[in-house]
Order: C-alpha cells, then structure tokens, then sequence
C-alpha cells in the first residue's frame, strides 16, 4: 500500500553532465583499491556510468 | 565525487515518503540513481534516470541505447503483407521487477516496398508499434523515426515512409512477485513469475504500382522472473 504522498516529479536535464558535455575526469578505487581512471579504462570506446543506491536488490 | 558532479539526492524525503519509509543516516549523501552513456569520445549522449529509485535500466535496455541490439534469432516472425517481414523479441530472456527491458521490433521490406510513418493524410495507417499495458507490466509506444518524402501520382497530399529496414524499440517495466508496478497492486501472482508481452504492430505497405490492405499483427512475447534479493523491510 503506497503512502498518499507524491512521488516528487524531478526533471533530470540540468541534474549531473548535460547531454553533449564531455563527462568529467573520474578516478576512484575499484573494488582491489587500484585507482581507475575512467577515461583512460575507456580507451576510446562507449561507456555507461552508472550510479546506484543500493547492491543490495 | 557525487556531489561534485551535482548529483546528490536532494528529494530522499519525500521519495521515501512515498513508500511510506523513513530516512536514515545511510541515505545521506547518495547519488539520484541513474545511467549515463558516453561515446567513443566521453560525450555524453544519454541520460537515464528514473523518478523513482525503484526503477532501473536492465543491463539490455542500456545496451541498447549504445546501438547494442542483437536480433535474437527466436524473434517471433510475421509476415501478413508480401514483401514485408515484422520480427519481434525482447532484448533480455528474462526480467527482474521494475527494470526497463527493452521490446524490439524489426521491419523488412523487399525492393520497391515501402511503408508510411506519420504524418499521413487521412485514410492511410501508419507505422506503429504498441505494447499494450495491464496490471503487471507497464508498456508504451515506440518513437518511429522519420521518413523519407514520397510522392504518390495523382495525389497532392505529403508522404513519408520508411524502406530497407526499420528498428523500433518500446522500453517496458514488470512488476514480479511481491512488487507493485507504479502503486498498482498486482491481482495474483504468475506461476513462476511467467510474463507475457504482448505487442500490437500496425502498417501499411505499398509498392510503387499498389498499396495493400492496411496490418494489425498481434504478438506475445514471454520472459520468465530473475530470483532477486528481497529489500530489507
């Protein structure tokens, strides 16, 4: 049963990288702790960044 | 990271609200779930982004959007118009509740067949591809890209119409056992999570000397449910 409270209506556009921005330079630790540098692991090629909130389901 | 690339959830409240969940410390600071595609370049040329947090992209339905869309030989054929052959498969063998799968549907004509896309005048149907939505899955209609323009003689009005081949999708959303699709409770549960996706395609091809019977080709596609983690409650 869903609360009566609206699901709040965002609009996505001017959230994070704009379309046809360059996305940003990343580097963060992968899973071993090695620093991963995005594009430079893309190598030229087509990437999905992908944001989750949980693992867990 | 999150923050600095301005994608810090600023609505948890009110999403978990909704739900009629609470806030705690472990949803601060998390990101508006969602995908974004880069090119061979790092451009951005897609965003993915849901309203609600339960809602993902399946791994199939972000594939596609990299122009990644295999025909799936079992692709359920058709072909009711001579020179015209409709296929239809989902782009996934199976679905986990709430993810946006992709519904493909392929057209091939034959040499000199073409078919409209809109706009036409009226009398004549244009392509169109519908998953029709009921209690457990949440369908829609595919963009149908533009055409070409095509002049008929003897008749003034404008045409546009498609030849070769076309490539549609639909991006759909299940509900599964235990999840409720957009608030709506399902009425019973599939034996073994089965789902059906039925998908309404219609046309109308003509050749450069003659036009056929308008179509309506109805096609059911099947996907069984992934075992999923259930959500701590």
């Amino acid at each position: 049963m869903t609360d009566q409270t609206a699901l709040p209506v965002i609009d996505f556009t001017n959230i994070g990288p704009a379309l046809g921005e360059s996305f940003p330079d990343i580097h963060l630790p992968n899973q071993n702790g090695t620093m991963i540098d995005l594009h430079e692991a893309r190598a030229n090629r087509p990437a999905l960044v992908v944001f989750h909130r949980s693992a867990g389901w | 990271m999150i923050s600095e690339l301005g994608l810090t959830n600023q609505h948890v409240e009110a999403q978990q609200a909704f739900f009629g969940k609470g806030v705690s410390e472990r949803h601060r600071g998390i990101p508006y779930p969602g995908t974004f595609i880069l090119d061979e370049g790092g451009t951005v040329v897609g965003k993915e982004f849901e309203q609600s947090y339960r809602d993902r992209a399946s791994g199939s339905y972000l594939l596609d959007q990299l122009g990644v869309a295999p025909l799936d030989p079992g692709a359920q054929e058709q072909e009711a118009t001579p020179g015209v052959k409709a296929r239809a498969w989902v782009g996934t063998s199976t679905y986990r509740p709430l993810q946006k799968v992709p519904v493909h549907v392929r057209l091939d004509m034959a040499d000199g067949v073409h078919v409209y896309v809109p706009p036409v005048p009226d009398g004549f149907v244009p392509l169109s591809v519908v998953v029709p939505g009921h209690e457990a899955l949440l369908g829609g209609s595919a963009r149908v890209p533009n055409g070409t323009p095509h002049a008929v003689e003897g008749l003034g009005e404008r045409f546009f119409v498609v030849t070769d081949q076309v490539d549609l999708t639909v991006p759909v959303k299940l509900a599964g056992r235990g999840f409720e699709l957009d608030g709506q409770q399902r009425a019973e549960p599939r034996p073994e999570g089965a789902a059906t996706i039925p998908v309404v395609i219609r046309y109308q091809a003509c050749t450069s000397t003659e036009c056929f019977p308008p179509q309506e080709l109805q096609l059911e596609l099947g996907l069984t449910e992934e075992d999923v983690l259930r959500p701590e409650r």
